[in-house]
């Protein structure tokens, strides 16, 4: 993606050109999946810079009506109509327990994990966070 | 250096002339992220034939151009790519 303004004239002497690049910017969707935490429900929440706000899936699974959570071996997507930032994916992820404690409150039951990335990833791509370490790796579960 | 006075006959007169140094540019700026606002390093900046990369703080520099018009292109991966 190229863009043309014209040339520039430079004259004798010390000449001043500051210029401004746009970021090309790619969307698409992934697939994540979670690991490293025994929770009986997860959720990922994706950011959209350009709403500065987290949106999440939601949708009729297993008998729940329009709902964001999902089992912790299935995988969470963002929303279809909303396709993610390939490059500079951000994604918050909460869990809900009732039998781990949750590190950031001391109690069972819901957990926010914070946020994580910016990551940069392939459209369609497969991938796992472990909100533990922070670390995404492509691939499942 | 004064007049000189011709003499009857043949006159022997050499001179050195000093050569005007052609006039010379300099051109410079810095490159930021159009959305971020932040410097941008590693930016192939060609002028010319001329070819440079912004520096940590996205600052360019070419010097010794013939003033006159130019095509200047800036290409960096991820960004796209702006000709002035």
């Amino acid at each position: 993606m190229r863009r043309s303004l014209g040339d520039i004239v430079i004259a004798e002497g010390n000449n001043e050109l500051n210029v401004q690049l746009v970021p090309i910017t790619a969307v698409g969707m992934i697939t994540l999946y979670m690991t490293g935490l025994s929770t009986e429900e997860w959720t990922a929440g994706w950011y959209y810079a350009d709403e500065d706000r987290f949106r999440y899936h939601l949708e009729d699974y297993q008998g729940a009506p329009n709902t964001r959570w999902r089992a912790p071996y299935d995988p969470c997507t963002p929303p279809p109509e909303y396709p993610i930032d390939l490059n500079n994916l951000i994604v918050k992820i909460e869990t809900f327990s009732n039998v781990d404690v949750c590190p950031m409150t001391g109690y069972k039951g819901s957990c926010k994990w914070g946020t994580y990335g910016p990551f940069v990833v392939k459209d369609g791509g497969i991938y796992t966070l472990n909100p533990v370490t922070g670390g995404l790796t492509e691939g499942g579960i | 250096m004064g007049d000189i006075v011709l003499q009857e006959g043949l006159n022997t007169l050499n001179v050195q002339l000093v050569p005007i140094p052609p006039p010379t540019a300099n051109l410079y700026g810095v490159v930021t992220d159009a959305q971020a606002g932040s410097p941008i390093v590693g930016v192939k900046v060609t002028i010319d034939g001329q070819v440079t990369y912004s520096d940590l703080q996205g600052a360019y520099y070419f010097e010794g151009l013939e003033p006159g018009a130019y095509t200047t292109t800036f290409e960096k991966e991820g960004y796209e790519t702006l000709i002035r």
